[in-house]
């Protein structure tokens, strides 16, 4: 969904290959979708797949 | 860059997310019946389920397969997808709650019968009504605490 959006970026990993990642970030659970604002700070984030709406409001409380 | 798209190892261990919790359903209606019937036969059955669940991954189960042969074709929307893995551990928890619940009924102890059982039909009742799937929330944890930091 984040495809008509040219100013979001949506990257997907694989939690399993980066367990070193997982354990940096405290991930407890796939999927888990952390939320980034322009200066690389995390500014949310939902574990569990996040619906629409949800996404929607995340993105924009970061603008 | 995604990496569950782009990398075809992984990409293959993706499945249809709402599967496994079609698959609760009737697990959740299956060890209902078990408990109240008191039936260890039924138990043994959704061990079996369990364990197909638990080697091959979930959706080679019975239920898997009518949730791919005849749910699916009818659902419309686009098909979200998960990693096959947290699922496919979850199916092995409910395997060793069957096991044990087994156990229970050939030593003739009703009371261990009936809480495995009951402890199975909480966990697939979590993620028939919830979409909680108490296993594949352990598994990541599981696998973070279990492997060896570089």
């Amino acid at each position: 969904m984040v495809t008509a959006m040219n100013d979001v970026k949506h990257v997907q990993i694989d939690a399993e290959s980066h367990l070193e990642l997982v354990r940096q970030l405290d991930i407890r659970s796939t999927p888990t979708t952390i939320f980034i604002n322009k200066d690389g700070i995390e500014v949310g984030r939902a574990a569990g797949t996040p619906k629409r709406e949800q996404v929607l409001a995340a993105l924009a409380a970061i603008n | 860059m995604s990496e569950i798209l782009e990398k075809p190892e992984v990409r293959k261990i993706y499945i249809d997310a709402r599967g496994p919790r079609f698959s609760a359903t009737i697990t959740t209606i299956v060890l209902a019946a078990a408990l109240v019937t008191h039936n260890v036969w039924i138990l043994a059955v959704q061990g079996i389920v369990f364990l197909i669940g638990a080697t091959f991954g979930p959706q080679f189960t019975p239920y898997g397969l009518l949730f791919k042969n005849v749910i699916k074709p009818r659902l419309k929307k686009e098909a979200p997808t998960e990693d096959v893995r947290p699922p496919k551990f979850a199916q092995s928890v409910g395997l060793i709650f069957a096991l044990v619940g087994i156990f229970g009924a050939v030593v003739d102890r009703s009371l261990i019968f009936a809480a495995a059982t009951s402890f199975a039909l909480a966990a697939a009742f979590l993620n028939a009504a919830f979409n909680y799937c108490l296993g594949c929330e352990m598994y990541l944890i599981l696998v973070r605490t279990t492997t060896r930091r570089k």
